[in-house]
């Protein structure tokens, strides 16, 4: 009998303890395959932030170090440079890495650092109970932002991808979406653009994920699919914002 | 056996690169730039990597990087720097990670000045950053033990699985004297908990999330032994004059050489006198006072701050000696003849004013 | 014996250079040597100075309160230094910079030294501080111009073979010249009268 379809190694066998809707599992998985696909599952740190994302250390199937919020890039540099022979990724959500993570993460980009980083942009703080993020939109009601965010109060969004598209130090950049099997199957793209990136030595790699947080939004799985692709698509640049030249 | 004329900061540099420390991260800031120009210049020439971290707060992250992934790794900074680095001590030590990390002291609080201070006791000493931990605290008194603490710092780390600290002033940074490095080869220690990739092993994770409070508490258990075990073992001084004293003072670092002329000047005035140097500052060395406290008539401690290790002294003496205090801040030093002067006058000792 | 010398002037005058060599110089003697800049806001620009101490015993502070030896190389350092001076110490001071009047209150011997006019009449007008250690050679018994010499070379390499040679010839002339002035006679300003 033929094998169709197996559960990635690239994942451990601790279930997603996630809520029901958010994408966070898709995008392990895609992690996890791809690193299996690219066998790299043996000679691969991840690094984690805190928050949900932080959790990611328990499902992807890799050596792992968990780091304080925001600092997940620096942890990157110092393994990457510790041990250049191995592929070094980090995972972070947007209000770790956009907000109070910000320097480490356009640092380390500026560098030209030859890690991977995952961002899981869901427009809010998930874990501590969804208050505003930088990410967050203009009018998008939060625990923090209960009259809806004020652009005069908090300012823009900000994209941080096309921040860092900018640098000479990135080498890949994309913005990608899970919210289809056809998109699902463009991040995984990028995703192993990504790594290759890296493994080519050719610079610093980011892969934004748009995400959703049915909990904190206060809708259901289906209704936040439609409301990330009603307010979130139109506000980030989705695609393949810098290639290797 | 190479013996070189060098500032206390080169000296800690050139240590560290004798100890086998193969990565630095740092960010500079005075009195101790010249600890990350000796790195830039000669870490890669011998071999390692070298960053210039765009804060003192990423610097210690890419030291928890490369300690987690089990290199020997190094950053320095002056108690600012070190204020920032808090957070990532904190994280360090909850992962068992071996680092050493150097705070050449300067005033504060706040921006301060350049001068030496020792007002960074406190931070050092009693944790520094959030929960229950500590730094293994070494204070270097001379250009010589800045080397050699250095070098035995990378191996205390590697033992203990702890960050240890490297706690010195503006002084003894910038000051210059004979230093000698012996043929010396790096002790090795196996790390099988590093993340180098998983492979033909289990992965390993070095994190310190712990959502179960049950969990956590065997975690926090685990930390108390550990910290009680390394104090039993790890409590050194430098006693001098001290087996007949009736006197003795008690400083460490730039505040102990200033307090080893008044011990002689007092010596030469008929004055039974001695000195108690810590050397470990955590672990204090409080066994070296048990026996003192018996016999001792008083002790003066002598410090460039507000009055910070006197209290881990006053604890030593459970009470049983009376403890005096001569203290100068702000970048001033004690001087010798004002330490004499508070001598007389605390323990009543006439007479021995030159 | 010990030695607690300071070294004080403008900042480019090289005056942690005199100092460091005379720690350098200790050091390849097998004495003990330590030495320490100043610390404040004359860190930068304005006055610089430094404590050099030199002996065969453990010195146990590197900070000087009595002072053997002061290199005054201009005049705020001489009024600054010249309280901490022993009564049988030296004051070597830079006679291009420093005029007669400020030295009315020194009760130690002080060496009044044409240290620019030597240097300028070698060729090597920068080489005056190296005149003024030859001339704090002649005062002393602790150190000698082959101290020096092994003491540059240590401090500088061999990178600069023709700086130490003219610094040597500089540290000569000084050495002449001081023992021209018919020895050394404590609680007197020597050449003062010029």
């Amino acid at each position: 009998m033929k094998t169709l379809f197996e559960r990635t190694q690239g994942l451990t066998d601790i279930p997603f303890h996630y809520c029901p809707g958010c994408t966070h599992g898709i995008i392990h998985r895609i992690i996890g395959e791809v690193l299996e696909e690219l066998h790299l599952l043996e000679n691969t740190v991840g690094v984690t932030g805190v928050g949900c994302a932080g959790f990611a250390e328990q499902y992807i199937n890799v050596d792992f170090q968990g780091s304080a919020h925001g600092r997940a890039p620096a942890v990157a540099t110092g393994i990457k440079r510790a041990h250049p022979e191995l592929v070094v990724f980090t995972y972070q959500g947007d209000g770790d890495m956009v907000s109070i993570g910000l320097a480490e993460a356009v640092h380390a980009a500026a560098r030209g650092e030859k890690i991977t980083a995952f961002l899981v942009n869901n427009a809010n703080y998930g874990m501590t109970g969804g208050q505003m993020a930088p990410t967050t939109l203009i009018g998008q009601k939060t625990a923090t932002s209960p009259y809806g965010r004020q652009s005069e109060q908090s300012g823009f969004p900000l994209d941080l991808p096309v921040l860092i598209s900018n640098l000479p130090g990135a080498a890949y950049v994309a913005t990608v979406t899970v919210d289809t099997p056809q998109n699902v199957f463009k991040a995984k793209r990028a995703v192993r653009q990504a790594f290759k990136t890296q493994m080519d030595g050719l610079g610093f790699s980011l892969v934004q994920f748009l995400s959703t947080c049915p909990t904190n939004w206060g809708l259901t799985p289906v209704e936040s699919i439609q409301w990330m692709q009603d307010n979130m698509f139109p506000v980030f640049r989705i695609g393949e914002l810098k290639q290797p030249q | 056996m190479e013996t070189m004329f060098m500032k206390g900061n080169e000296a800690v540099a050139e240590g560290a690169l004798q100890a086998g420390c193969r990565l630095y991260f740092g960010y500079p800031i005075t009195p101790s730039t010249e600890i990350i120009e000796y790195m830039a210049k000669h870490l890669p020439a011998r071999g390692g990597t070298f960053v210039q971290s765009e804060s003192e707060v990423a610097a210690i992250y890419m030291v928890f990087g490369a300690a987690g992934s089990g290199e020997r790794v190094m950053t320095a900074s002056s108690g600012l720097g070190i204020s920032l680095m808090q957070e990532g001590l904190s994280y360090m030590a909850a992962n068992e990670l071996p680092a050493v990390l150097v705070n050449i002291m300067r005033t504060g609080p706040g921006l301060g000045g350049l001068g030496p201070m020792q007002g960074d006791y406190f931070q050092a000493t009693k944790g520094g950053g959030h929960g229950d931990y500590s730094l293994l605290v070494l204070a270097p008194a001379s250009v010589q033990e800045m080397a050699d603490l250095t070098m035995t710092a990378f191996d205390l780390a590697d033992e203990y699985r702890n960050p240890v600290l490297i706690l010195a002033d503006a002084a003894l940074g910038q000051m210059m004297e004979p230093v000698t490095f012996g043929a010396r080869e790096p002790k090795r220690y196996d790390k099988p908990w590093a993340t180098t990739g998983a492979k033909g092993r289990k992965r390993n994770l070095v994190t310190s999330y712990n959502l179960q409070n049950e969990v956590g508490e065997q975690k926090s258990i685990y930390l108390e032994e550990k910290y009680r075990f390394i104090q039993e073992r790890l409590q050194w001084a430098e006693t001098y004059q001290t087996e007949d004293a009736e006197y003795v003072l008690v400083a460490y670092g730039t505040s102990a050489r200033i307090a080893k002329g008044v011990v002689n000047a007092l010596r030469e005035n008929g004055v039974k006198a001695g000195l108690v140097r810590p050397i470990t500052l955590w672990p204090f060395p409080s066994k070296v006072f048990t026996p003192l406290n018996e016999r001792v008539k008083g002790y003066l401690v002598v410090e460039m701050s507000a009055g910070q290790m006197i209290e881990d002294v006053r604890l030593s003496t459970e009470g049983k000696v009376p403890v005096a205090f001569y203290r100068r801040q702000g970048g001033i030093v004690p001087q010798h003849d004002e330490i004499l002067e508070e001598f007389a006058h605390a323990f009543s000792v006439g007479g021995i004013l030159a | 014996m010990e030695q607690r010398v300071i070294v004080a002037g403008f900042g480019g005058q090289g005056v942690l250079f005199v100092g460091q060599l005379l720690g350098y110089s200790a050091m390849v003697k097998g004495l003990n040597a330590t030495w320490i800049p100043s610390y404040g806001p004359e860190m930068r620009g304005g006055t610089a100075n430094c404590s050099v101490k030199l002996g065969d015993e453990e010195i146990v502070s590197p900070f000087i309160t009595r002072t053997t030896h002061l290199f005054a190389f201009n005049e705020p350092s001489l009024l600054r230094f010249l309280p901490s001076v022993e009564p049988d110490g030296v004051v070597l001071v830079n006679g291009s910079l420093i005029g007669a009047d400020s030295l009315k209150n020194v009760s130690s011997l002080a060496v009044v030294v044409p240290a620019l006019e030597i240097a300028e009449q070698l060729g090597t007008r920068n080489s005056w501080n190296m005149v003024m250690l030859g001339v704090y050679l002649q005062t002393q018994t602790l150190l000698n111009r082959e101290n020096l010499k092994q003491g540059m070379g240590k401090m500088v390499g061999q990178k600069h073979p023709e700086r130490i040679e003219s610094n040597l010839q500089a540290i000569s002339a000084g050495m002449k010249w001081m023992s021209e002035q018919g020895g050394f006679i404590p609680n007197e300003i020597v050449a003062a009268r010029h």
